[in-house]
């Protein structure tokens, strides 16, 4: 399995804050990652990292062998849902998809439907974002990580406000991102039914991994 | 009397237009759909034949300003609130903004375009009977088509600073050169025009000046305080 993302001494400051210090880790295709920690422990900004949404104050960190810093090009292939991403609530579910789709360009309208229909969420529902659950806007916001089938893929409580039945269409979908060779990393503060077999536990607190499961 | 009502319906107009933008989503990186334009091509008619020539210029362009400064408003939030999302699919973080902005800037002046080429046009039409010419016909005509070519052509361009460039200088070419050869020798809708709008530099690019700006202003900052959570 070939790593794809490596931390060296990773440290942030943010507001003479450290909220990741001296973090080094490895990450590999085809594995499933676990973050633990409970709230405000660094798990969201270690994947902030990942996606190049931070630069680290002193450190690196290298995804695909390319070092993430300010102004270097985000990472080619990557899927993220951090936090409640805010849909444009005038548009369905398809079209903001389709939306975003069209930033790359390089999945067809077939591929996003797919993807909706993984999750349990109709293409041909004609409701805008607005009149969505908060449930079914996190089955969006999972969509959107999965449907350009990226090499990472970084989940941020991806649990939040799904029921039990979409819950296992998600465990579905993470078997097959992991067997398509994806890193999947996902930050968990509370399993409840989510039952998977993570090839790796990290525990976080107060920036700084505590515990590293293997 | 006619005046005032006219004027009564600026609020009303401003914020039909700040409700269509905002559906339409059209500042963002995505370019005009086809049905999109022709909307707002008859949204923009329609509020031109309610007695677009009673507006006063300077009401109207400061509604403009603060339309501008509105669509921003919601450009930002849109970016701000799905940054995530946008930014990691960007195949380059350097740009991201600019690119924005000019989508923003080409997109109102779109909007320009329509409101002076179908008011120039409406204007000929009711003043037909007193002193309607095919020159002015043509000259609204000139004025939309220019307009439009030249923002299409822009839109293949990413310098800003060239785009600015050549609006101006067109700009100038009409109303200096065209423009007051035909002023001085008709009145009615040319000479509204050149007094009122197109003759006017300062007023007709301050609203898009002050919105590329105004949105480079929040791009940068955007750009250099996005790293804070």
């Amino acid at each position: 399995m070939e790593t794809i993302i490596r931390f060296e001494e990773y440290t942030k400051i943010l507001k003479k804050t450290e909220i990741l210090k001296d973090i080094s880790l490895e990450m590999k295709s085809g594995k499933l990652y676990k973050l633990k920690g409970t709230n405000g422990s660094g798990k969201t900004m270690l994947l902030r990292a990942i996606a190049g949404l931070i630069y680290p104050t002193t450190g690196a960190i290298y995804v695909n062998d390319v070092e993430i810093k300010k102004n270097c090009t985000y990472p080619a292939s990557l899927g993220v849902l951090i936090e409640n991403p805010s849909f444009w609530r005038e548009y369905t579910g398809l079209e903001v998809l389709r939306y975003l789709a069209s930033i790359k360009n390089n999945i067809t309208d077939e591929d996003i439907k797919a993807s909706m229909e993984k999750m349990g969420l109709s293409p041909d529902d004609k409701r805008k974002i607005g009149k969505y659950s908060l449930g079914m806007k996190q089955k969006l916001g999972i969509i959107q990580a999965i449907m350009e089938k990226p090499d990472i893929l970084l989940l941020d409580e991806p649990l939040n406000a799904l029921d039990s039945e979409t819950i296992r269409l998600f465990q579905k979908v993470i078997t097959e991102e992991r067997e398509r060779g994806a890193v999947v990393v996902i930050a968990l503060h509370n399993d409840g039914e989510f039952e998977m077999d993570y090839d790796e536990v990290i525990k976080i607190e107060n920036g700084k991994v505590v515990e590293h499961e293997k | 009397m006619r005046l005032i009502e006219a004027r009564k319906l600026i609020p009303a107009y401003f914020l039909i237009v700040l409700f269509i933008a905002k559906r339409l989503h059209f500042m963002q990186f995505n370019v005009y759909e086809m049905k999109d334009l022709i909307y707002l091509c008859f949204l923009y008619t329609g509020i031109a034949d309610m007695g677009f020539n009673l507006i006063h210029v300077t009401d109207f362009f400061l509604y403009q300003c603060i339309l501008i400064v509105f669509l921003g408003g919601f450009y930002r939030d849109d970016i701000l609130s799905n940054q995530e999302l946008l930014f990691t699919r960007a195949k380059k973080r350097k740009g991201l903004f600019q690119k924005g902005t000019i989508k923003l800037v080409l997109n109102t002046s779109i909007l320009y375009v329509l409101l002076y080429g179908t008011s120039a046009m409406v204007l000929c039409y009711k003043n037909k009977t007193k002193t309607f010419d095919v020159m002015y016909f043509l000259y609204a005509m000139l004025f939309l088509v220019t307009y439009i070519l030249l923002i299409n052509v822009m839109t293949m361009l990413v310098d800003v600073k060239l785009f600015l460039v050549i609006l101006l200088t067109v700009e100038v070419f009409i109303d200096n050169f065209i423009g007051i050869a035909l002023g001085d020798k008709f009145f009615g809708v040319f000479q509204y025009l050149k007094n009122g709008m197109a003759s006017n530099l300062p007023y007709a690019l301050a609203p898009i000046v002050v919105a590329f700006i105004l949105l480079n202003m929040i791009g940068i900052k955007i750009m250099k305080t996005r790293e804070v959570v």
